[in-house]
């Protein structure tokens, strides 16, 4: 429900980084873990640019899927699901690696205005 | 067309301001935590309890998130402690931009202990770093025991999770273990307390854990 906001923080970011020119697509890195559902970040970036250089641009949204690391046998890698606990040892509570991204990476921006 | 790289949280702009309140409390020697849980879990009525069973030895102050209405404003004021109403307007989390915003309406130095009280709601709070010292959670056994492995990232965040409304547990087919056991498996660090803000049952436990978190704050100031 907070994907407004979200794609707000995101087009401030884009905005900055795009040193002026049109931007044509945003990639982003979006955990299973993170609570963004990509189709309504999708849905809010149709609107949200609205009248500024990422106005139409496209959103390529890559879903990380999550690591722990066991703190008792030190296995590292996906769980069958973290309530499972660590697929090696059965052990409950795992660290999370990774699955929490909500990150931009690149973007792509036109080269000129006619681009 | 050309690519640039970015490299950045989508949340980088909120993380900021966020270390910027941190700054502030751990300056002033405040302790703030962040109070989180769906709607209609009792964070409110523990609030006024905490108000009432601590406000002679600290002096606290509570900010107050909602959409709409000061209703719960109004009833932590009648408690005891001075409070500043947040109303979102539709949005379903408070951000740091909020807590910035209100930071010097309360004297910082002045107070031991800030509870900021969140949208009621399962999962946007969870993104949004306040620069609180601790979230906690407030989980009621109305909501059903299935409530951890729904809404994941709330519990892993937590620090702390009250169970409330254990009162009602005789009426209710609630699955205590099967909760806590969900919440512990998100979460290796969480503290939990059994509790019912209404009866009061448990609320000891809760409260010396949030005196030893003032305590320690106030020592490192």
């Amino acid at each position: 429900m907070h994907e407004a906001s979200v794609a707000k923080d995101l087009l401030d970011l884009v905005l900055a980084a795009c040193g002026g020119q049109r931007i044509l697509r945003v990639g982003l890195e979006l955990g299973e873990l993170s609570t963004v559902v990509p189709d309504a970040l999708r849905f809010a970036w149709e609107v949200v640019p609205a009248g500024t250089l990422a106005e139409g641009s496209a959103v390529d949204i890559a879903r990380i899927p999550v690591r722990v690391r066991c703190p008792s046998c030190s296995f590292t890698g996906h769980p069958v699901s973290i309530f499972e606990g660590c697929p090696r040892c059965g052990t409950i509570s795992v660290e999370v690696l990774a699955g929490r991204e909500l990150r931009v990476t690149t973007i792509e921006v036109a080269d000129h205005a006619s681009d | 067309m050309h690519q640039i790289d970015v490299g950045s949280s989508i949340l980088a702009h909120n993380d900021a301001l966020a270390m910027h309140n941190r700054e502030h409390f751990i300056e002033e020697g405040v302790y703030v935590l962040n109070l989180m849980s769906g709607p209609g879990a009792g964070k409110t009525t523990i609030l006024e309890q905490t108000v009432r069973a601590l406000s002679g030895k600290y002096r606290i102050a509570v900010i107050e998130g909602d959409v709409q209405t000061s209703q719960d404003a109004d009833r932590v004021a009648a408690a005891g402690a001075p409070v500043i109403q947040i109303n979102t307007g539709g949005a379903c989390h408070l951000d740091a931009r909020q807590i910035h915003d209100n930071l010097h309406t309360f004297a910082l130095d002045a107070l031991d202990l800030l509870i900021i009280e969140n949208v009621g709601n399962l999962v946007c709070p969870a993104e949004f770093d306040l620069g609180e010292h601790d979230k906690v959670m407030v989980l009621s056994t109305t909501e059903g025991a299935d409530k951890p492995s729904k809404y994941p990232v709330m519990f892993h965040e937590a620090r702390a999770m009250l169970l409330n409304k254990i009162d009602l547990l005789p009426y209710l087919d609630f699955d205590t273990e099967k909760a806590l056991r969900d919440a512990r498996a998100l979460n290796l660090d969480l503290d939990i307390f059994q509790v019912s803000a209404r009866t009061g049952a448990g609320m000891e436990g809760w409260y010396a854990w949030l005196e030893q978190r003032i305590a320690k704050v106030r020592a490192s100031r």
